[in-house]
């Protein structure tokens, strides 16, 4: 490795895209393929396993050991409702390495000085979503209380590809959401997918103990396959 | 300061420094950290990430001190509980990691 393959690690980073570095384990030169060139790249399949498992791969080709070693842009979460806890979880989630967007069209709330750090949108979700792509590697939490501020949020959601959802509110602001949501044609399976109420069952009190407890969830739905997570969750839930 | 050992490793080499980047490309059973964390080394000890959970990361940093001045080098290391030096150097959760150090040329 060298200094000119470091800038251009950075300069991939920076872009946001996936890209893989390839090297022959023992030998120094290392090659780095960024994504428009991944498809064509002879060890394509391994690439793209790669990125897609997020793990660096070492493999052995013909009788050769090969290291894949993929960058994927960072886990994004977007929080909408500029809120007490969105302040803390922005926090936390920041430093986890997550790429962190807050929404709330209210301007008190929606001040770029409670969140110094952070992308803040001062907009109604329905705006606000449209410049934001809602990916596998998307979480979404909605905190305000406001079904006529979440509610769009999370529909939005629903029918994204996104990692996680979840939205603050007792069990019984979780029912009569879930209520509505029938009503407007949403099936019982696809609400399945909003974690309300939100946050693994630490019993957090403070609006700081909420987000470790949010945070908790999204990463469990993060790095647990899909099977396990479910299973869990009713465990957790039934402590 | 930044916790990226890649940002960092090239501010040490634009500083002048020598510089070694160590990745973890192989675990096996109950590893600290997944294959593809990274330990940035810079020649005076100074380091930035991890490859384990603080286990094995002296003795990384003195493998990348003996090649940090043969840049473009390569260096593999095998840590585990089979390993001679398990009791000094091994890891306690009982894993295995393999570990890759690059020596980084400062081509200008």
């Amino acid at each position: 490795m060298d200094k000119t393959l470091l800038k251009k690690i950075l300069e991939n980073k920076n872009k946001k895209k996936s890209f893989c570095l390839i090297s022959q384990a023992d030998v120094a030169e290392t090659s780095l393929v960024n994504n428009e060139d991944i498809e064509k790249h002879k060890f394509s399949k391994l690439i793209k396993k790669a990125i897609y498992e997020d793990k660096l791969i070492l493999e052995e080709i013909d009788g050769k050991e090969w290291i894949f070693n993929p960058f994927n842009p960072p886990v994004k979460l977007i929080i909408v409702g500029a809120v007490h806890v969105a302040q803390s979880l922005s926090i936390i989630a920041e430093n986890a390495n997550f790429d962190v967007v807050i929404i709330d069209p209210r301007e008190a709330f929606a001040a770029q000085d409670r969140f110094p750090n952070n992308k803040v949108i001062c907009a109604w979700p329905e705006d606000a979503f449209k410049e934001i792509q809602l990916d596998e590697r998307t979480a979404v939490v909605t905190l305000t209380h406001e079904p006529n501020l979440d509610d769009i949020a999370l529909k939005n959601s629903l029918n994204s590809k996104c990692f996680y959802i979840g939205a603050l509110g007792s069990k019984k602001t979780h029912k009569k959401r879930i209520d509505r949501f029938m009503q407007d044609g949403f099936n019982s399976d696809l609400l399945k997918r909003i974690n309300g109420p939100i946050g693994l069952p630490i019993n957090a009190q403070t609006p700081q103990e909420i987000a470790i407890s949010i945070m908790a969830e999204i990463i469990s739905s993060l790095r647990y396959q899909k099977e396990s997570i479910e299973e869990l969750r009713e465990n957790w839930k039934n402590r | 300061m930044s916790n990226d050992p890649i940002e960092n490793a090239l501010n040490w080499l634009e500083q002048g420094h020598k510089v070694a980047i160590a990745t973890v490309v192989k675990t096996w059973g109950s590893a600290p950290r997944k294959a593809g964390s990274q330990l940035a080394i810079r020649d005076d000890g100074l380091m930035v990430g991890s490859v384990s959970g603080g286990c094995v990361e002296g003795d990384v940093v003195e493998n990348a001190l003996e090649i940090i001045n043969t840049p473009y080098s390569v260096k593999l290391l095998q840590y585990g509980i089979t390993n001679d030096t398990a009791w000094e150097v091994g890891l306690a959760c009982g894993g295995d990691i393999k570990i890759r150090i690059d020596s980084i040329q400062n081509d200008g």
